[in-house]
């Protein structure tokens, strides 16, 4: 079972726009995997970064600022290890 | 350039509506779709241009620059917060990754001013739509209330204002991957769809009030506002700005139909800086790094600043 967070300081249009391209792909895919989104300007700053919002998986990040990028390359960001 | 689309717009009302040419519904409706083709158009070319030229300055970048110019952090800081890609949920990761990295406190907050109010994307829709004298008089005085604002409150003692873990956070050093041109022009067809994707709505909205206030709105009735306003008119549409929501692309419509009908080019750009600049959603977010004492002095610096850069726009665009 994967975790997915999208991590932001506010719960802003882009923060949004990641959540729900991130829940779509799960559901269609039928990924075994939990997205949450978390809204907290320290679990931003632990990843070292200036720009939200966050794509972590599995407690690693895998991306971060916007524009957030392409579904199809968010896909690829979810099913790599 | 923009002949094609008067045709559009005359063909679609005069011709597949069949509307009458003279009427005020017929010309505000042409009015409405002849500037929608337009901006959207604008928008598209100036976010793909401007995306790809800020893909070559990401954050880590500018605050590098920052930390390593520190005598002329503050120009420098304004003019790169012009530049760098800024959403404002980043705005306090931002901060605390430059305060970290020891960039000085006016410089940080000349950023946290610069980056929201001077776009780089409505410099270039007014730029397109008004002319050059227009958009370097919103460059240069955005500029200014970013540093000077800036420059006073980086004299108030930081402890007291700004909550203490701010100084407290140690940021690892995340690097970014470089690019390749292929990621550049992807990264930057990215931005034009989510940009747009976001903000459309309100550019509708805004083309719609800018028609309704172009077909409808009597000359006159604008003009014997503005007179009536007097001195008053720059403070007045200063704070009427700052309840109001926008982003700066959003309000051009709006702000290029006042124009029109005769507000003072120096109270339109103060209004449409106070819509940007000063905003509750962004004091809510702001409200994470600064003690509310500060987002007050914040307010009140920024919102004066504007004022006065109304006045002086006013000022020099009556003399010339």
């Amino acid at each position: 079972m994967k975790n997915v967070q999208i991590i932001s300081t506010s719960n802003c249009k882009n923060c949004e726009l990641l959540y729900q391209i991130v829940s779509k792909i799960v559901e269609a895919k039928n990924l075994q995997a939990t997205v949450e989104k978390v809204i907290d300007v320290k679990e931003v700053l632990k990843y070292g970064v200036m720009t939200t919002p966050l794509l972590v998986v599995d407690g690693k990040l895998k991306h971060f600022g916007a524009p957030i990028p392409a579904p199809q390359r968010i896909e690829e960001l979810l099913m790599e290890d | 350039m923009f002949e094609i689309y008067e045709h559009i717009s005359n063909y679609m009302v005069y011709s597949l509506l069949s509307m009458e040419k003279g009427e005020r519904l017929s010309e505000a409706l042409e009015f409405f779709i002849h500037d929608s083709l337009k901006i959207f158009t604008l928008l598209t070319i100036i976010i793909f241009v401007i995306s790809f030229i800020r893909s070559y300055f990401p954050i880590e970048r500018t605050r590098d620059i920052l930390s390593k110019n520190k005598t002329i952090a503050m120009p420098l800081a304004a003019f790169l917060g012009v530049l760098t890609p800024f959403c404002s949920c980043s705005a306090v990761p931002m901060f605390i990754g430059f305060v970290e990295a020891g960039i000085s406190l006016s410089a940080a907050f000349t950023f946290l001013v610069a980056s929201p109010m001077v776009n780089e994307i409505a410099l270039g829709m007014l730029l397109s739509l008004f002319g050059l004298k227009i958009a370097i008089a919103y460059l240069l005085f955005g500029v200014l209330v970013a540093m000077f604002s800036g420059f006073l409150i980086g004299r108030l003692d930081p402890k007291r204002v700004i909550e203490s873990y701010v100084f407290e956070v140690k940021l690892g050093a995340q690097s970014r991957q470089s690019m390749t041109m292929k990621d550049r022009i992807e990264h930057s067809i990215n931005n034009v769809k989510q940009i747009i994707g976001r903000i459309w709505i309100y550019i509708i909205v805004a083309i719609f009030i800018g028609g309704f206030i172009h077909g409808y709105v009597p000359q006159d009735f604008v003009e014997g506002i503005v007179k009536s306003g007097g001195l008053l008119a720059v403070p007045l549409a200063t704070l009427i700005g700052i309840p109001l929501y926008s982003n700066s692309v959003g309000i051009l419509p709006v702000i290029q139909a006042l124009i029109s009908k005769g507000v003072p080019i120096g109270t339109a750009l103060a209004f449409m800086m106070a819509t940007t600049a000063l905003s509750f959603p962004e004091f809510i977010i702001l409200k994470q790094i600064m003690k509310p004492r500060l987002i007050a002095i914040f307010a009140t610096i920024v919102g004066s600043s504007i004022i006065v850069a109304g006045y002086l726009i006013n000022f020099l665009f009556q003399v010339s």
